[in-house]
């Protein structure tokens, strides 16, 4: 069957050929922001997460970046948040009864400020318990964080040189 | 192989990646859970595309799944519980799609993109 042109259109903006799923060809990058202090709020609760959940969490956040919206479909895994965190996606994972969710930023007028491609940014973090709301002061932290992030780019930059380099210079 | 990032933008993330990766028990977990993601994604995929090629409104789609309205606005917006495989076959069922489920056993070896859910979509 023939693909109608407005499925042809809506297609092209899913990246995809209007008769079947294809890889996108918009490319992202993903940003860890970082405060006016240094600290990058999202790799410090990537870090702190188990194994497992920093596994789940990282993987879930390349395949939005290598498929993002509207190619990736939100799902339980990639959720989009409503209500006063409209605006943010999240990326979750259950593990040993505590729900973890990593805050991101889908920024798509990131190079018209200064970064050099579409920047799927890494925020800050939550945990909390199933079947519990998130503490408020969670939320209100990732709203200041990303009210800071859209108003200055600001995000951890690379070192730019290989693994083994980076590991001998940090040492 | 999963792309990695030539932007200045991505190059703070793809070495943070990259320092996880070294440890070989990270790298089994994730790639694992990286196929697994990219799986499920596909088939949400498919089945929205195909439910947008169709035209079948949400409501429509409700009526043939004798479900509340509110109800396929959740599952299609990936809200809510995990769908069961019944609410799956409903689904795919209402949109003139069929699942193919072949079950067989693993490949003794298996590399490190290796999914227990392949999707073979031909839509």
């Amino acid at each position: 069957m023939a693909p109608s042109k407005r499925n042809k259109r809506r297609a092209r903006a899913r990246g995809t050929d209007g008769a079947g799923v294809s890889p996108t060809t918009v490319r992202w990058s993903l940003a860890f922001y970082r405060t006016d202090k240094g600290l990058a709020p999202a790799r410090s609760f990537l870090l702190d997460c188990p194994q497992p959940v920093r596994e789940m969490l990282l993987a879930i956040v390349v395949a939005v970046r290598d498929a993002p919206p509207p190619s990736f479909p939100p799902s339980r895994m990639w959720h989009v948040m409503h209500g006063e965190m409209k605006g943010f996606y999240e990326a979750r994972d259950e593990h040993d009864g505590q729900l973890y969710r990593l805050f991101c930023v889908l920024d798509s007028q990131a190079p018209e400020h200064g970064l050099d491609a579409k920047a799927l940014t890494l925020i800050c973090g939550g945990v909390k318990p199933v079947r519990s709301p998130m503490d408020t002061s969670v939320y209100e932290q990732a709203l200041t964080y990303r009210q800071d992030y859209l108003a200055t780019r600001r995000i951890v930059l690379g070192m730019g040189v290989p693994r083994d380099q980076r590991k001998t210079s940090s040492t | 192989m999963m792309a990695t990032d030539t932007t200045l933008t991505g190059q703070a993330f793809d070495e943070f990646l990259e320092d996880q990766l070294a440890d070989p028990s990270f790298k089994a977990g994730f790639e694992k859970k990286l196929a697994k993601v990219n799986s499920i994604a596909e088939v949400l995929q498919v089945i929205e595309l195909v439910r947008e090629r169709e035209n079948i409104p949400k409501a429509e789609l409700a009526r043939r799944m004798e479900r509340k309205p509110e109800a396929i606005s959740r599952l299609l917006r990936g809200e809510g519980a995990n769908p069961t495989l019944e609410t799956l076959i409903d689904l795919v069922d209402a949109i003139g799609l069929e699942l193919d489920i072949r079950i067989k056993r693993q490949p003794a070896k298996r590399n490190g993109h290796y999914s227990p859910l392949k999707v073979h979509s031909t839509v």
